[in-house]
């Protein structure tokens, strides 16, 4: 620790502690307002319901329907049956590419590690540019290019779509598991004659499967985040839950949305806690 | 196996090729067929000639980019030098600017503070930091919305508390927009300098002291120096989304304003001009391979000299 | 183990083919549609009549579903182009004709709402829902400024500056702005439309914002005292706050839009889609429907089942009179980008 005298080291608690609500009070209010009453006049606290939440949860068809809501009157708050249609499809692209994203990326990961060529550099830097690139302009591009080869545009162009930027998220993650690795163990095993595929399926393979999942599930997250993208590339029944919340609150601002985007929040949080909890540092071997 | 010799070590020296065609093989076949060629698809519309109702033409123009700089064409009615574009490019570009160095500004000390924890603290803080950016972008934004409306929570704070009487009009303001984004953006700027500033040598600092220098000298000449890498890359990972930043400028902007992200959405949806759309797509590219150039070279500089001064 | 992990694999991998692959199934319907306009209860009703399941995705603007067919999103059998659009993809060749002529109930359709110029057989596409894009105003706050003229949003008196919303749609905000200059709304006229440009540029300062939604409870609660909106939603949200709400047709003009319900020629299942066509053109569906898009039915014979207060509302069920300020929009062919050059100088100034 350096030698700052107390002032100095008061402000920078001072500014880290408003940083923190900074970051957190709109979520936390956002949260909060998800359970109030009121159907009129959305900011105005007029006491708690969780009302909101049941809506979301009869719309999905996970209770029924029958009850009566608060607001049920009011047909500006409108409950659009397309929020499970949505939730299921982004449910769908997800896992499909954030599983495609994690077998290239990892793959890709592994090569980078293991073999030297030349271009090697720019090429793990020229992975950076798919995260990097504003996603107006990769999803543009991706729907020239998808007409151009008059390519349906459905779920499966969406999908491709994350599998591009998400496999450069897992080949960081990867790739800073592998840089970190111990090569012992891999060499034991070639020395005794294993074939390198199954040192790779018995040695390798086990040792990255924290970072593995920690990978896949940071796909996930960003894939189920993603809007620009797949408002572009989707076609017939690929509506996604982002691109479903964005007309939905363009439409109007709804109580609703309030207990949408909470939930979204606290399943968000929950994989990345997920993700936290397998990697966290293990007491047995390595 | 024959019995004689010692079993070889398997390195399957015959298929050399075998290894890397497998691992790098399918990531560099989807990064060439995903995404370089559609952005060489873009790149390549970009000189050609629109069709009436969208889509290209095979003909060779420079119309897209007369149009963006603002070049006289007389075929598109302009007469004179035309910088609606170049203005439009130029707010961005501010815009974005503006928000890197508030992330900057707010971000630094809060990276600094986190750096100089405990282990265990540091990385939960870490983890706190991070944590927003999973909910989901959307969702953050339309925090914001709430926040911001003229019947929103600030306004009913402020005037809950006596300091306004009317509701200000803070939604639908640029200064909103910035906002905005640099809640996004935050946790890309610390993430670098928490990285740069741990790598502190604090003897260093320590040093600086025991010649006499004050706080702001030794921050000034040892301190910022040494964490220019972390400082280049944060700025450019907020700079270069803020500046392609589609949600922000439509959800909080109000629409009144074009701004690139929202001009290349409407060249494209709107006014169905892919060239002129795709003129200023590759710009955008262009701008993102340059700042990461910048963050390269940055780096480059770090670990071939000795420290600056 | 392993040859279990392979089998789990092969497991996994073919679930994941299937659930990828959208469910071909012969008998399901694909609605692309606007959003928030079409009664669920419909789709529910007809799924329940015949069987075929009804799978309903949104978009918000004509371009946008234009560029989406454009680019290659087939497997959508309906879509809702506003006439205009519907002539634009008639000449790309995106739609067939749903022959509506032969279907039973035809002799219902009002003629006079078959506006398309591509549809001069009136075969084509089905009239589906007319409405008006006027001024939406609280009543209790706009006081005694006249609402049934633009210059109520283009030359605004004091107290509504800054509380003012217009539609963030080309067509619409600079046809308010040609109309209220007492040209036509589908004016090619270069000389005209830059002088629509210096209206939009001259009143650009008083207004809060351009939106297409989110405008209705602004309204309720006086962020905005006047909007230029469309008939429909206004009519929507008059119903939750009819003390506070109103609605004017401009007596410049304002743009009489009509959407058009239109088989795409990539249609995968024309058979459904022509029952569908059927289906809404029964009396009591399309009062159902009219009803809850509180627009106008196009359906002769369902008119007596219209909600009275809405055919008693001159603004709503405009009277001769009024129905000659409505002027339909039309395509502009090339001279779109005059209208993009308007746009975009309105929109950076």
């Amino acid at each position: 620790m350096t030698r700052w005298t107390k002032p100095g080291q008061r402000v920078l608690s001072a500014h880290a502690w408003l940083f923190f609500l900074f970051l957190y009070a709109p979520i936390m209010m956002l949260v909060i307002y998800s359970f109030n009453a009121n159907t009129v006049s959305m900011m105005t606290w007029s006491g708690f319901t969780f009302d909101w939440y049941l809506r979301v949860f009869a719309n999905l068809g996970l209770i029924s329907s029958d009850r009566a809501f608060v607001g049920s009157e009011n047909l500006q708050l409108y409950s659009d049956p397309a929020l499970g249609r949505s939730l299921k499809s982004t449910l769908i692209v997800g896992f499909t590419s954030a599983t495609l994203a994690t077998i290239i990326g990892t793959l890709t990961a592994i090569g980078l590690d293991r073999y030297n060529f030349w271009g090697r550099k720019a090429y793990q830097a020229f992975l950076l540019v798919p995260i990097v690139i504003p996603d107006i302009v990769l999803g543009l591009a991706l729907l020239v290019f998808l007409s151009a080869i008059s390519f349906p545009l459905g779920r499966i162009s969406v999908i491709l779509s994350h599998t591009i930027f998400l496999s450069s998220y897992v080949t960081i993650v990867i790739g800073s598991r592998l840089a970190g690795m111990d090569r012992s163990l891999e060499e034991a095993s070639a020395d005794l004659g294993a074939r390198p595929l199954t040192t790779f399926r018995r040695v390798l393979l086990p040792q990255l499967t924290p970072a593995l999942v920690g990978g896949f599930l940071l796909a996930l997250v960003i894939s189920f985040d993603d809007l620009v993208i797949a408002f572009f590339t989707s076609g017939v029944g690929s509506t996604t839950l982002p691109v479903f919340l964005f007309s939905a609150i363009k439409r109007n601002v709804s109580p609703e949305i309030n207990a949408i985007a909470s939930l979204m929040i606290f399943v968000s949080t929950a994989i990345v806690a997920l993700a936290l909890f397998v990697r966290r540092p293990k007491t047995t071997e390595n | 196996m024959t019995a004689a010799a010692p079993p070889a070590r398997n390195t399957g020296k015959p298929r050399k090729w075998v290894g890397p065609l497998i691992t790098l093989g399918p990531g560099m076949l989807m990064l060439l067929a995903l995404f370089l060629v559609p952005i060489a698809l873009v790149t390549i519309y970009s000189v050609l000639t629109g069709d009436t109702y969208g889509g290209v033409k095979w003909e060779l123009s420079p119309a897209a980019y007369k149009r963006l700089v603002g070049m006289p064409d007389l075929e598109e009615l302009r007469d004179t030098w035309e910088f609606v574009y170049l203005w439009i490019i130029i707010k961005s570009i501010g815009l974005a600017a503006v928000t890197a160095l508030l992330a900057l500004i707010v971000g630094y000390p809060a990276a600094y503070y986190i750096a100089r924890r405990g282990d265990k603290q540091k990385y939960f803080l870490l983890f706190l930091v991070t944590l927003p950016f999973f909910a989901n972008a959307l969702v953050r934004m339309y925090a914001w919305i709430l926040i911001l409306r003229k019947d929103g929570i600030l306004n009913n704070a402020l005037q809950g508390m006596g300091l306004i009487h009317e509701p200000l009009q803070m939604i639908y303001t640029p200064g909103a927009v910035a906002v905005a984004m640099l809640y996004q953006y935050l946790p890309f700027m610390v993430l670098p300098l928490f990285a740069s500033i741990e790598k502190l040598d604090g003897s260093l600092i320590e040093a600086s002291f025991d010649l006499g220098a004050r706080r702001f000298t030794t921050f000034r000449r040892v301190v910022l120096p040494m964490t220019m890498p972390g400082v280049v890359a944060g700025l450019v990972l907020v700079f270069v989304p803020a500046l392609g930043n589609f949600v922000a400028p439509t959800l909080i902007g109000g629409g009144k304003d074009l701004y690139l992200s929202t001009l290349l959405a409407q060249a494209f949806l709107t006014a169905r001009d892919w060239p002129f759309g795709s003129a200023v797509a590759t710009f955008l590219s262009v701008v993102v391979v340059l700042a990461l150039l910048a963050i390269a070279m940055s780096n480059g500089e770090r670990k071939a000299g000795a420290p600056q001064s | 183990m392993s040859r279990m992990k392979s089998l789990l694999a092969a497991a996994f991998g073919t679930a994941m083919v299937a659930l990828v692959t959208p469910a071909s199934a012969a008998d399901q319907l694909n609605l692309y549609n606007w959003t928030v306009y079409i009664n669920p209860e419909i789709l529910t009703d007809f799924t329940k009549e015949t069987g075929i399941a009804v799978n309903l995705d949104n978009y918000g603007t004509n371009e946008e579903m234009l560029a989406k067919i454009q680019a290659g999103a087939t497997g959508y059998d309906i879509v809702f182009p506003s006439v205009h659009m519907q002539d634009i993809m008639t000449t790309l060749n995106l739609l067939q004709p749903a022959g509506i002529k032969d279907m039973k109930g035809y002799e219902n359709i009002d003629q006079k709402y078959f506006l398309s110029k591509t549809d001069t057989d009136h075969n084509n596409c089905l009239p589906y829902n007319r409405g008006s894009s006027g001024l939406m105003y609280n009543k209790k706050l706009i006081g005694d400024t006249p609402v049934d003229t633009w210059k109520v949003v283009f030359d605004p008196p004091e107290n509504l500056k800054g509380k003012i919303a217009m539609l963030d749609d080309m067509r619409e905000l600079i046809g308010a702005a040609l109309m209220y200059n007492g040209h036509s709304i589908n004016s090619t006229d270069p000389k005209e439309l830059m002088e629509a440009r210096d209206t939009i540029i001259k009143a650009k300062p008083y207004w809060a914002a351009l939106l297409t939604d989110g405008i209705g409870d602004k309204v309720v609660n006086g962020d905005f005292v006047v909007a230029q909106w469309w008939s429909g939603t206004v009519i929507q949200t008059m119903d939750t706050k009819p003390d506070v709400i109103g609605y004017a047709i401009p007596k410049e003009g304002t743009n009489g839009f009509q959407e058009d319900m239109c088989i795409l020629a990539t249609a995968p299942d024309v058979d459904s889609a022509k029952k569908f066509f059927e289906y809404m053109m029964r009396p009591e569906v399309n009062a159902k429907n009219t009803n809850w898009l509180r627009g106008w039915s196009t359906n002769k014979a369902a008119l007596p089942l219209i909600d009275k207060a809405l055919t008693s509302n001159p603004s709503i069920y405009p009277d001769d009179e009024t129905f000659k300020r409505l002027q339909v929009l039309s395509d502009v062919g090339d001279k779109i980008k005059l209208y993009d050059k308007v746009w975009t100088s309105v929109k950076s100034q």
